[in-house]
């Protein structure tokens, strides 16, 4: 059952947002937000991943066909990955996956990723609400079918590379940034 | 995939001659497919070059070895110990893996063993077909699923020619052997389709500077290089 | 009287254009820098044919160039075809012929394919094939009509030419004979020769097919003899020459008379009887002569089914016509 009543005519369109952030900063960075009692619109739905160099093009995609109107992507500073290169590769992904994107007939700028430490819980609220707005004024997503329910579906999508809050690697705030 | 015959004997032991210690390298990928330079047929070819050298009394040091695959540097890595034992490599690897072969052991005298003949397939087992030319700008989808571009032995866009007949080629083979006509074969198709329309159409000439006419290719894929 | 815009102005153009029965001949070049053979021939086939095609390395085989034995042709008295083939030049080497053949005052060009390199004596060569023959007609006309060269570039001054084309009644697929015809007309041809014609019952339902897709009336039609030099010819062509359907019936005619003088005589007896069939069916606008190797036979073939005088219609020299004051018709 979707959390959020599908875009109808005359009820103003909220978008349906899903969020792949890495196991470090990106989550923790959420984490910080919500202990900051930061506010983030809840149309936005996180995915934990063990760090976003995992996402491969696909994962991207196929939460825009369970009917994301934007995907955004949280990860590490560039330099602070802790496996070092996992968020260069994931930002040269989202470029490409961008470029499919417009192929495709959908707004590159439904798809972003942003860069953000752990600790940076204001940032966070701000740049997802920020991102949150972009989509308002874009619409609903032109690939979304009626009836789509994109938590569920893109979780799906993306079984094998999110982590559950119960995983024993998912970390909490304290442990979440590299000094 | 990539189709290769071995060369004439005669002309192997002509590039070869004077050379007493060299290594015959397969791969183990297109051309051990098409049954001519896997490392059972390097193998096969070492031996007769030692049966040869040893008939015509001549020393000869002659081994083999194969790699996974010629063209790619990682796979040469794990027989470079083999081939730094030898001034001469005999490959038979498609034209691809042998200029890999001659730019990573640049120091070693490689020569080709095999003429590299054809992007084809097996049309039944032991019997190879050309396919595919590479012309960097494909036209299947409007004829059917049928390359006019090396079946059609004139490259015809609008054929086909006057020299069709009971749906052969007025060409023959080597050995005349008797080819299809692209054509017959593309009208019989799109008739079945329903997409007669696409043989009225006159198809514009093509652009050839995409074929290697344009010169030599190269092709990038920047969302995997890395970062 | 407003003057006519003449496609090239050319005799054959002007002789179709009346609507009078046309005739063509053939003429292969020497393989030999001897210009002579050709000016021989075209002096021979002066008179009696409105126009001779001049090939272009046929069989593959080399010989001289096309352009050059045009020219040749004009200057000894009879207008030339030149023939174009795709196998041996890219689109630059066939635009600048033609520009060249233009420029020289040839004013009928024939687009072919060409036969395969393989077929010929320089087997190893490079067959081009950079384009078809149905693009080839496109870019001539494209030159022509709208002063473009196939790259898009605008020219001054175009090469005005009446094109022409081949096509093979007998050759399959039969069903799309038709078809590949209409495409050439679509391309920008003028008119078509076919292949020799001897099975004329086949020829007929071809026609059929042809008028009833109203292609006659798009495009000019002459339809192809070959005289049969001997029984030996007939039957090689019988069995070796694809796309050829020669009827036994024909084979045994010629077979029946002795060897040498009365089979050729029968020969060509048969080529005027053929001729004068195929000038009774709609739709045909004449007939095309290949003797290739033997043009001396052509006078006597053309007077026998009564087709000369031809029109007299002094062929073009040198420079290009004015085609607006290109009135001249024939009588």
């Amino acid at each position: 059952m979707s959390s959020f009543p599908p875009h109808s005519d005359g009820e103003p369109f909220e978008p349906q947002i899903v969020g792949l952030a890495c196991n470090h900063c990106g989550y923790a960075s959420a984490d910080s937000a919500g202990g900051l009692r930061r506010a983030y619109p809840p149309a936005i739905s996180l995915v934990r991943i063990p760090c976003t160099g995992r996402i491969e093009a696909i994962h991207l995609l196929k939460a825009f066909e369970a009917g994301a109107d934007g995907v955004v992507v949280v990860g590490c500073v560039e330099g602070d990955c802790l496996y070092s290169t996992g968020n260069l590769w994931a930002r040269q992904c989202v470029d490409h996956v961008k470029e499919m994107l417009t192929e495709t007939g959908v707004e590159p700028e439904r798809l972003e990723m942003y860069n953000i430490p752990g600790p940076n819980g204001a940032g966070f609220a701000a740049t997802v609400t920020a991102f949150a707005e972009r989509i308002k004024a874009l619409g609903p997503s032109p690939a979304k079918r009626p009836g789509a329910q994109p938590q569920e579906d893109a979780r799906a999508a993306l079984g094998n590379i999110a982590l559950s809050d119960n995983d024993p690697h998912a970390v909490t705030l304290e442990e979440g940034h590299a000094q | 995939m990539i189709t290769a015959e071995r060369k004439p004997f005669d002309e192997i032991l002509a590039l070869t001659a004077g050379h007493d210690k060299i290594l015959v390298a397969g791969c183990e990928t297109c051309v051990a497919v098409c049954l001519t330079g896997g490392e059972k047929e390097a193998e096969i070819l070492a031996s007769e070059l030692r049966m040869k050298a040893q008939a015509d009394g001549r020393e000869l040091t002659c081994e083999h070895t194969a790699a996974i695959r010629q063209c790619e540097w990682e796979y040469l890595d794990m027989i470079a110990d083999k081939v730094a034992e030898y001034p001469v490599i005999l490959s038979m690897a498609c034209g691809i893996g042998i200029q890999a072969m001659a730019e990573k052991f640049a120091d070693k005298l490689v020569l080709p063993a095999v003429n590299t003949n054809m992007l084809g397939m097996p049309q039944e087992h032991a019997v190879w077909l050309e396919r595919c030319g590479a012309c960097g700008d494909c036209v299947l989808g409007v004829t059917g699923g049928i390359c006019p571009i090396v079946r059609c032995s004139k490259s015809l866009l609008n054929g086909p020619c006057g020299g069709s007949h009971d749906g052969k080629c007025e060409v023959t083979g080597p050995n005349g052997e008797e080819i299809e006509c692209a054509w017959q074969l593309i009208h019989d198709k799109l008739r079945a389709q329903g997409r007669e329309d696409l043989l009225l159409a006159i198809t514009p000439p093509k652009d050839w500077s995409k074929s290697n006419s344009g010169g030599p290719r190269k092709m990038v894929r920047k969302e995997a290089k890395p970062v | 009287m407003s003057a006519v815009t003449w496609k090239s102005g050319s005799k054959l153009e002007q002789i179709l254009a009346a609507g009078s029965f046309a005739v063509t001949g053939e003429c292969g070049p020497p393989k030999s820098a001897d210009g002579s053979v050709i000016a021989n021939k075209a002096r021979m086939l002066a008179g009696y044919v409105d126009a001779v095609n001049i090939t272009d390395n046929q069989t593959a085989v080399v010989r001289i160039a096309s352009m050059a034995s045009a020219h040749i042709a004009q200057d000894n008295g009879v207008e030339a075809v030149m023939q174009v083939t795709c196998r041996d030049r890219n689109r630059l080497a066939i635009q600048a012929d033609i520009l060249g053949a233009a420029a020289l005052g040839i004013k009928n060009v024939l687009c072919l394919t060409g036969d395969h390199i393989s077929f010929g004596n320089h087997p190893q060569a490079k067959g081009v094939h950079d384009l078809d023959s149905i693009q080839l007609i496109r870019m001539f006309k494209d030159m022509r009509d709208e002063k473009r060269f196939q790259c898009g570039d605008e020219m001054t001054v175009e090469p005005r030419f009446l094109i022409g084309c081949a096509e093979n009644p007998f050759a399959d697929p039969f069903d799309f004979r038709v078809h590949r015809l209409k495409k050439k007309v679509l391309a920008g041809a003028d008119f078509v020769q076919t292949q020799c014609i001897f099975n004329v019952p086949k020829f007929k339902k071809w026609m059929e097919q042809v008028r009833a897709e109203g292609l006659h009336q798009e495009i000019k039609i002459l339809a192809g003899i070959t005289p049969i030099k001997g029984a030996g010819m007939a039957r090689y062509m019988k069995s070796s020459v694809p796309g050829m359907d020669v009827p036994q019936e024909i084979v045994d005619r010629v077979a029946a008379k002795e060897k040498g003088e009365p089979q050729q005589a029968e020969g060509k007896k048969l080529a005027v009887e053929m001729i004068k069939e195929l000038a009774e069916i709609e739709g045909v606008a004449g007939v095309h002569i290949m003797a290739v190797e033997w043009e001396q036979a052509v006078p006597e073939i053309v007077e026998a089914a009564g087709l000369t005088p031809r029109p007299s219609q002094p062929p073009n020299r040198g420079a290009r016509r004015d085609r607006e004051c290109d009135q001249q018709h024939t009588s």
